[in-house]
C-alpha cells in the first residue's frame, strides 16, 4: 500500500496531558505534562519525553501551537531530568511561575520560560 | 497542460530570481516576456529563438546577467524536456506503480548534501531513501561550476569534459569555481578566505571586511562571479537532474549545512537556494542528519529484535574537505537527541594545502603572481598531493614524481609518519572538536555506544586513530556509508518535515536539534551576555533582564551577536535595533526584557521591551527576525561603536537567587 501524504500526524491520548493553551500548562506539574508518576525513575521520564516528542515536535506535528506545546514538555522534562530542580520540585515549592523564573545565569540544562509573547 | 506549466514554471522561476536580487526589475519583465514568447513557438524553432533573443538580450546587460539568463534558458529548456517526458509517463506507465507513489510525492522535499568537494542528492521514494545517479552513473559529484565562453556548466552533468579522467585537469585550469563552501558568506577578511588564494581561479582580497572578489578564467580574461551565484548555478543543474529522475518538478529542499556556518553564511546558502527556485525546508547540521539515519538504524534493529531499545550515545565524527564536526546524540525510541554540536572550518582542504607546501617549501614565492604559468603549476601539484593523500590512507610509504614545468620538479618519497606530523595541528584541532563535544554533553569515553566516523577525511588512518582513542573504542560503528550518510538524513528529515508518514513506522522519526552557537546580546561594556547557550534544544526560548547604564537614559541599543567569544566584538554580529521612549529614571531602575526564539525551523527572533516602570504610555514591544545585516559585519558593530559610545548601553540583571 501507498503511504499516503498527510499534513498532520495521528494524535494520540496524550494531547490532553500536554495541556490545550499556555494558560492551563501554569498550573500543571512536570509530572502531569509528562504523564509520570512523581516517583518516576529517569529512563521511565526519558521514555515519556520521547513519545511526547514523537507526536507534539513541530517537526512532525503541523498543527499551529505544536512549538508551544513541545516547549512546554521540554520545560518539563528540563525540570525533572535536572536533580536540583526536580528535588526543589519535590521539596513542595508548587508555584511553578515562581520557580521557573528565578534560575541564575542560564545553562543549557535549565529550563525555558513563559511570557506572553513569541507566538 | 504543457504550456500551463511551463508558463508557471517561468513565471515562478523570474519572481525568484526577482526577488533574490539577482535579477533587476528591468530584467524580470524581459525574463517573464521571453517565457511567454517561447510558448508561442514549436519545439523545433524554439532553439533559434533562444538564440535570437540572447543576443538581443546582451548588450543592455551586464555579462553576469546575461551569462545567467542564458543558463537560465538551458534550464527551461531541459524542464520543457522534462514536462514532455512527464506528460508521456503520465498516459503511458499506469503500470508502474513505483512510478504512481512517486507521482504522488509532489511537495516532499529533496536531501542535497552540498560538500566542499563533493556534492549529492537524494529522494524519499515511499519506500526508503534513494541517492540520486547523473547520466554519468555517479552518486557523488563534484562540486564545480565551468565557465566556458558563454557556457556554463557544473559538477552535475560532469560539465568540464565528457571523459572522467579529465575533469580533475579541467577543474584545475582557472575557468572553473569550486570550493564554493568555503567561500560563501566570508569576508576578504576571513584566514579561510585568504588560504583559498592558493586555488587555480582568483580570489582577491583587499583586506577591509568586504566580499572577496572572485572570477573564473574565460577566454584568458579573469569573467566575475559570486561564491552564490556559483552555487546557484550547480543547484539549478542538479533540481534538474531531480525533476528528471522524479517526472515532477521540485521545489523543497533539506540541505546539510556545517556546524560552524554562522546565520549569516546560512542566509547566504538559502539565498542560493532562492536564485536555483528551491526553497529551503531545512538546513541541517552535517552530524545531527547522520543522528537521524543512526535513529532509523536503531529503530529497525529494534523491528528485527535485535536491538535492546535502550538508550544509546553516539559520537558522530564528520570530516570532509572543507569542514569537521562532531556531535553527540542520546538515541531510543526513534528519537534523537542532540546533546552536544561542535565544529570549526579545518578539512581535507587544509591537509592538501599543507602537504603542497611541504612538498614544495618555496611554493609561495615562486607561484606568487596569477600566471598561466603558475596556474598550471599548482594545478599539477594538486592532483599530485590529492593523489599521495589518497594512496596514503592504504600505505606507508608513497612516491611522488611530477614535473611542475618551467625547471621545477618535486621527487620525493612521503611516508605516513611524515604526512602525519605535517599535518600535525589540523589533527590536534579535531581532537579539540571531540573533547569539547564530549565536555559539553557532560560524558566521559565510557559513556558512548557507538563512534560514528563520516565524510572523505574519515578514511584518513590518523583521524581514524585520533577519534576512537579519544573514545577508547577498538572500531567504529559499521552500519553508515561514510560519503552516503548525510544526504540520506537530509533526505529522511525532507520526508518527515514535508508530513510524509509511512505506515510501517519507518518515519516515526526525530532528531532534536541543538543550537550550535551561544546567542546573546552585547551588554555590560563590550561584554556578550548568552541568553540562548550553546546546545540548547530547539525550539528554544529564553529571556533575559536588562537595566540602563546611564542615569535618564531614554534610549538603549540591542546588539545581537552569535558565538563563543566573551567580548562581543569576537562574535559575529547578526544585527541591532534600538529600544527608545524609555521613561527618564535613575540608572539600573529600568528593567528590559530581552527574549530570543528559535523555532523548529531554525528561525531566530528576538523580542525586547521595558517591562519596568510601566508608565502610561509605554511603547510596544519589538520583535526582530535576525539576521538583519547583509554584509560587513565588522564594520557595523565598530561604526556603531564610533557613533554612539556607551551612551546606549546596557547592563545585565542578575538574576535572583533561589532563597
Amino acid at each position: 500500500p501507498a503511504p499516503a501524504l498527510r499534513r498532520r500526524r495521528r494524535r494520540g491520548s496524550v494531547r490532553a496531558r500536554a495541556g490545550a493553551g499556555r494558560g492551563g500548562g501554569r498550573g500543571e506539574s512536570p509530572y502531569e505534562v509528562l504523564g509520570v508518576s512523581p516517583s518516576a525513575a529517569p529512563d521511565e521520564i526519558k521514555r515519556a519525553y520521547r513519545r511526547l516528542a514523537l507526536k507534539f515536535h513541530p517537526d512532525v506535528n503541523k498543527e499551529a501551537n505544536a512549538q508551544e506545546k513541545f516547549l512546554r514538555i521540554k520545560h518539563a522534562y528540563n525540570t525533572l531530568m535536572n536533580s536540583e530542580s526536580r528535588s526543589k520540585y519535590a521539596s513542595g515549592n508548587t508555584d511553578s511561575s515562581r520557580t521557573y523564573g528565578k534560575s541564575r545565569a542560564p545553562s543549557a540544562d535549565e529550563e525555558e520560560q513563559f511570557y506572553g509573547f513569541g507566538d | 497542460m504543457l504550456r500551463e506549466r511551463l508558463r508557471t514554471v517561468g513565471v515562478r522561476a523570474a519572481c525568484s530570481l526577482a526577488s533574490s536580487g539577482i535579477l533587476p526589475a528591468r530584467l524580470f519583465f524581459t525574463v517573464v516576456l521571453l517565457f511567454l514568447k517561447l510558448l508561442t513557438h514549436t519545439a523545433l524553432r524554439l532553439p533559434q529563438h533562444r538564440l535570437r533573443l540572447r543576443s538581443q538580450q546582451s548588450p543592455q546587460s551586464g555579462l553576469g546577467e546575461s551569462r545567467f539568463l542564458g543558463h537560465l534558458l538551458r534550464t527551461v529548456e531541459q524542464a520543457c524536456r522534462m514536462t514532455e517526458q512527464l506528460y508521456t509517463v503520465a498516459s503511458d506507465s499506469e503500470t508502474t506503480g513505483e512510478d504512481k507513489s512517486q507521482m504522488s510525492f509532489p511537495d516532499v522535499a529533496i536531501g542535497i548534501d552540498i560538500g566542499t568537494s563533493n556534492c549529492s542528492v537524494a529522494v524519499w521514494t515511499g519506500h526508503q531513501v534513494e541517492l540520486l545517479k547523473n547520466t554519468r552513473n555517479q552518486k557523488g559529484m563534484r562540486s564545480y561550476v565551468m565557465f566556458k565562453d558563454d557556457t556554463l556548466s557544473a559538477g552535475v552533468t560532469g560539465g568540464a569534459t565528457q571523459e572522467h579522467g579529465h575533469e580533475e585537469r579541467d577543474i584545475l585550469s582557472g575557468s572553473a569555481i569550486f570550493n564554493m563552501k568555503r567561500l560563501i558568506g566570508r569576508m576578504d577578511t576571513d584566514e579561510v578566505v585568504q588560504a583559498s588564494k592558493n586555488l587555480p581561479f582568483l580570489v582577491q582580497t583587499l583586506g577591509i571586511g568586504v566580499r572577496p572578489f572572485i572570477a573564473a578564467l574565460v577566454n584568458n580574461m579573469w569573467r566575475s562571479t559570486t561564491p552564490e551565484e556559483v552555487l546557484a548555478i550547480f543547484l539549478l543543474e542538479l533540481k534538474a537532474l531531480v525533476e528528471m529522475h522524479l517526472k515532477h518538478p521540485v521545489r523543497n529542499a533539506v540541505l546539510t549545512i556545517p556546524v560552524a556556518f554562522s546565520r549569516f553564511q546560512q542566509t547566504r546558502i538559502e539565498r542560493a537556494c532562492a536564485m536555483a527556485g528551491l526553497h529551503v525546508l531545512r538546513l541541517m547540521p552535517e552530524p545531527t542528519s547522520i543522528a537521524l539515519l543512526y535513529a532509523q538504524q536503531q529503530q529497525q534493529l529494534l523491528h528485527d529484535n535485535m536491538g535492546s531499545g535502550i538508550e544509546k550515545i553516539a559520537l558522530i565524527f564528520n570530516m570532509g574537505a572543507g569542514y569537521c564536526d562532531a556531535a553527540v546524540t542520546a538515541t531510543a525510541g526513534g528519537v534523537s537527541q542532540i546533546r552536544a554540536l561542535s565544529g570549526s572550518t579545518v578539512g581535507g582542504e587544509d591537509i592538501l594545502q599543507n602537504v603542497m607546501h611541504h612538498l614544495l617549501p618555496d611554493f609561495d614565492s615562486l607561484y606568487a603572481g596569477q600566471t598561466m604559468d603558475r596556474i598550471k603549476s599548482i594545478g599539477l601539484l594538486r592532483m599530485a598531493t590529492q593523489d599521495v593523500i589518497h594512496k596514503l590512507a592504504t600505505q606507508e610509504h608513497v612516491e611522488i614524481n611530477v614535473d611542475l614545468g618551467g625547471g621545477h620538479k618535486v621527487s620525493k618519497i612521503l611516508g605516513r609518519g611524515e604526512f602525519e606530523k605535517v599535518n600535525q595541528a589540523i589533527f590536534e584541532k579535531c581532537e579539540g572538536i571531540i573533547k569539547q563535544c564530549l565536555a559539553d554533553a557532560k560524558l566521559t569515553p565510557e559513556d558512548i555506544n557507538d563512534v560514528i566516523l563520516v565524510g572523505g577525511c574519515s578514511k584518513i588512518p590518523k583521524i581514524r586513530s585520533v577519534v576512537l582513542g579519544l573514545c577508547k573504542k577498538d572500531d567504529s560503528y559499521g552500519g553508515i556509508d561514510p560519503l552516503e550518510a548525510a544526504v540520506s538524513g537530509a533526505a529522511l528529515e525532507g520526508a518527515i518535515a514535508s508530513g510524509v508518514t509511512d505506515p510501517s513506522g519507518s518515519l516515526d522519526l526525530l532528531t532534536i536539534q541543538a543550537t550550535p552557537m551561544n546567542l546573546g546580546i552585547r551588554a555590560d561594556g563590550g561584554n556578550f551576555a548568552a541568553i540562548i547557550p550553546r546546545n540548547t534544544a530547539v525550539p528554544a526560548r529564553r529571556d533575559m533582564m536588562f537595566t540602563t547604564t546611564h542615569d535618564n537614559q531614554t534610549e538603549a541599543l540591542i546588539a545581537v551577536y552569535e558565538g563563543e567569544g566573551k567580548q562581543a566584538e569576537e562574535n559575529h554580529l547578526l544585527g541591532y535595533f534600538k529600544i527608545t521612549d524609555i521613561t527618564a529614571a535613575a540608572k539600573g531602575t529600568v528593567e528590559i526584557n530581552v527574549c530570543m526564539d528559535i523555532d523548529a525551523t531554525n528561525v531566530l527572533r528576538v523580542f525586547a521591551g521595558v517591562v519596568k516602570p510601566q508608565g502610561q504610555a509605554i511603547p510596544p514591544f519589538i520583535e526582530v527576525r535576525m539576521p538583519t545585516l547583509d554584509d560587513g559585519h565588522g564594520w557595523c558593530g565598530q561604526a556603531l561603536a564610533k557613533m554612539f559610545g556607551s551612551t546606549l548601553d546596557l547592563a545585565a540583571v542578575p538574576k535572583k537567587l533561589h532563597p
